[in-house]
């Protein structure tokens, strides 16, 4: 992994201000940094003073679009006690009001629709089993062809494979190295949850107690789609699902799903 | 004849004009009255009197045909936000070719509005031959602003020549000065921002001045908000989160609609005062109670304030903002309030924490 180096006072001096210079290190820094998942850091250092809109220009688009991965990723050098208030501050309302007001347009195959995540796991390790076609997976597993599509679906919108090939990611080793119905397996769909871009911008509310209700959910996707009502309930639903499964330990409450 | 304080009135000169058709016949005839309006500024233009002095003033009538600038004829103090004002509504209406008399430039002040550079943007010579004190110090002249170059350089210049007790004041000062000036060249539409301030050394404080004759704020947020006055779309400027450049709280890349609230914040946490001016209202903020509250009000109504409605109507916005120099408040932990104020209680799992290294 790759990192980046951006020396602020070299560029705008102690009174960093100017959102030109902000402008350029978001847009030719950090944001396509973050999409390769690279690191970037952004050096204080002899920088007395920011301001909200110079911070706000750098790094709230790049909070809002990746989220937890974001403050992964993003390292801020020899900040003051006063840098640190406000870059806390950008990251606090961009988190908070970040992804979910986007109206990002998401596609329908975003939204998933496979409930059982021991299923989409299932579909996963018949992937990295020589799978590379539908049919070979629905034969591995039993599962229907209309099935084995919502469930392929479900995976790539986790990040566990690729998303045109029948392929496994990183994120998808990842998981299959842990133990079926483990707190470890568990906790790794909980973060890969929260990664989904479906969670960031749907969703960021899922895992808070108490949740959103299920209209709630549908009417949000019916924002960032043009999915119909009852199909968007039916969507909510899964989203629900994925919830009660990834925050709680005790998989024996996990519901019993249909079998195809 | 012309009218007294505020009010244009018909002046016995009448103009006619002839109108003629490509054939150049007369085809009829029109009256216009010679329309003059007076601005008179109080002796004492200041925050305080605010009120008055904007109720008393029609600074933006219509199609006028010559403007006066009567200064107090006993003794003229204005604040920076008024000579910023002042110097904005000036340059309006000298590039609409409208001439601008002042009267009473003799009076005991007026050399503070000379060193102000204020009649750089009135066609007015008080012919004194004021000698300009070195502003190192005490002050920052009117100075306009037409792009995010000029405010770079602005606030670039600025911090030498002020002459504050402490690093954090004019760390203060340097911050408002920033987000003020850049909000006119970001959303006033294309006009200039004026921009001024002057360091007190009694009791301690610098006031700032930034006024611009543009869109004006309801305007400015009208592509993204509907207000149904004034008055309310300037409450809602001073929430952080509300730009006009998206209608999705803290939405744009560029703006976060914070800046005013903040703004507002580091007056309010230094003990000073606020105002903003636009359209026809103007909310004015008091100076915090010693009783009150360290953390800022994300709800501008929630704190001690006046809003002054119907009032003859400015082109533009003003904003006057005074950051009282108080040892006791570092400005470290001005932005830390201010982070308090956004902080809340939050649900749901905890995120990972900022790197900080």
């Amino acid at each position: 992994m790759s990192s980046g180096l951006v020396s602020i006072y070299q560029h705008v001096g102690e009174r960093a201000e100017n959102k030109d210079f902000a402008r350029a290190v978001r847009t030719e820094i950090i944001l396509p940094a973050l999409a390769k998942e690279e690191e970037v850091c952004l050096d204080f250092a002899h920088v007395r003073m920011a301001t909200q809109s110079f911070i706000h220009a750098c790094i709230s688009e790049a909070i809002r679009k990746y989220g937890n991965a974001a403050l992964m990723l993003l390292e801020f050098r020899k900040c003051n006690t006063a840098l640190q208030a406000i870059i806390a501050t950008v990251v606090e309302y961009s988190m908070r009001f970040g992804a979910g007001e986007l109206r990002e347009h998401l596609q329908h195959n975003e939204i998933p629709q496979a409930d059982n995540l021991t299923k989409v796991r299932e579909v996963v390790r018949a992937v990295s089993g020589g799978s590379t076609s539908r049919a070979s997976i629905a034969a591995s597993t039993g599962y229907s062809l209309r099935h084995v599509d919502y469930r392929l679906a479900a995976a790539r919108i986790l990040g566990l494979l690729e998303a045109d090939a029948f392929a496994l990611t990183r994120s998808g080793y990842d998981l299959l190295s842990k133990r079926p119905g483990s707190e470890d397996e568990r906790h790794c769909l909980l973060n890969l949850v929260e990664e989904s871009k479906v969670y960031r911008l749907v969703v960021p509310d899922l895992l808070e107690t108490p949740p959103p209700s299920l209209d709630e959910i549908a009417r949000r996707i019916q924002t960032h789609t043009t999915l119909g009502v009852s199909t968007a309930i039916r969507r909510a639903s899964t989203l629900m699902s994925w919830r009660r499964y990834v925050g709680s330990a005790q998989l024996s409450l996990w519901p019993l799903e249909p079998q195809p | 004849m012309s009218s007294t304080v505020g009010f244009p009135v018909l002046d016995g000169t009448h103009l006619l004009r002839r109108y003629r058709n490509p054939s150049s016949q007369v085809i009829g005839l029109s009256m216009e009255a010679n329309r003059q309006t007076i601005i008179s500024l109080p002796n004492n233009a200041s925050i305080h009197a605010m009120r008055s002095y904007l109720a008393a003033n029609e600074f933006f009538p219509t199609a006028p045909s010559s403007l006066v600038l009567r200064f107090n004829p006993r003794f003229s103090f204005m604040q920076p936000f008024v000579a910023a004002m002042l110097a904005a509504w000036g340059h309006y209406w000298s590039k609409k070719a409208v001439p601008i008399a002042c009267e009473n430039v003799n009076v005991r002040g007026i050399d503070y509005a000379t060193r102000m550079r204020l009649f750089d943007y009135l066609p007015e010579d008080p012919g004194r031959g004021v000698r300009e004190h070195e502003s190192s110090g005490r002050f920052i002249p009117i100075t306009k602003l037409e792009s995010s170059d000029d405010v770079r350089q602005f606030v670039t210049d600025v911090i030498p020549m002020l002459h504050s007790s402490s690093a954090d004041h004019v760390d203060a000062v340097a911050y408002c000065l920033s987000e003020l000036t850049r909000n006119v060249i970001e959303h006033a539409g294309r006009t200039p921002a004026f921009a001024c301030a002057q360091y007190y050394e009694r009791p301690g404080k610098v006031s700032i001045g930034v006024a611009d004759c543009g869109i004006g704020v309801r305007a400015s947020l009208s592509s993204s908000y509907s207000f149904s006055s004034d008055a309310d779309a300037i409450i809602a400027a001073m929430r952080p989160g509300v730009s006009g450049s998206t209608p999705v709280m803290y939405g744009s890349p560029e703006n976060a609609g914070a800046g005013l609230f903040f703004t507002k914040s580091i007056a309010y946490l230094s003990g000073g005062y606020f105002s903003l001016h636009s359209g026809s209202a103007a909310y004015r903020l008091r100076r915090r109670a010693a009783n009150s509250g360290s953390i800022p009000n994300i709800e501008p109504t929630d704190d001690r304030h006046d809003i002054y409605a119907a009032l003859p109507y400015w082109q533009g916005t003003v904003v006057a903002v005074d950051i009282e120099s108080n040892p006791s408040v570092a400005f470290e932990a001005v932005m830390k309030q201010i982070r308090e104020a956004y902080a809340g209680p939050r649900k749901g799992r905890p995120r990972p924490p900022i790197r900080f290294t």
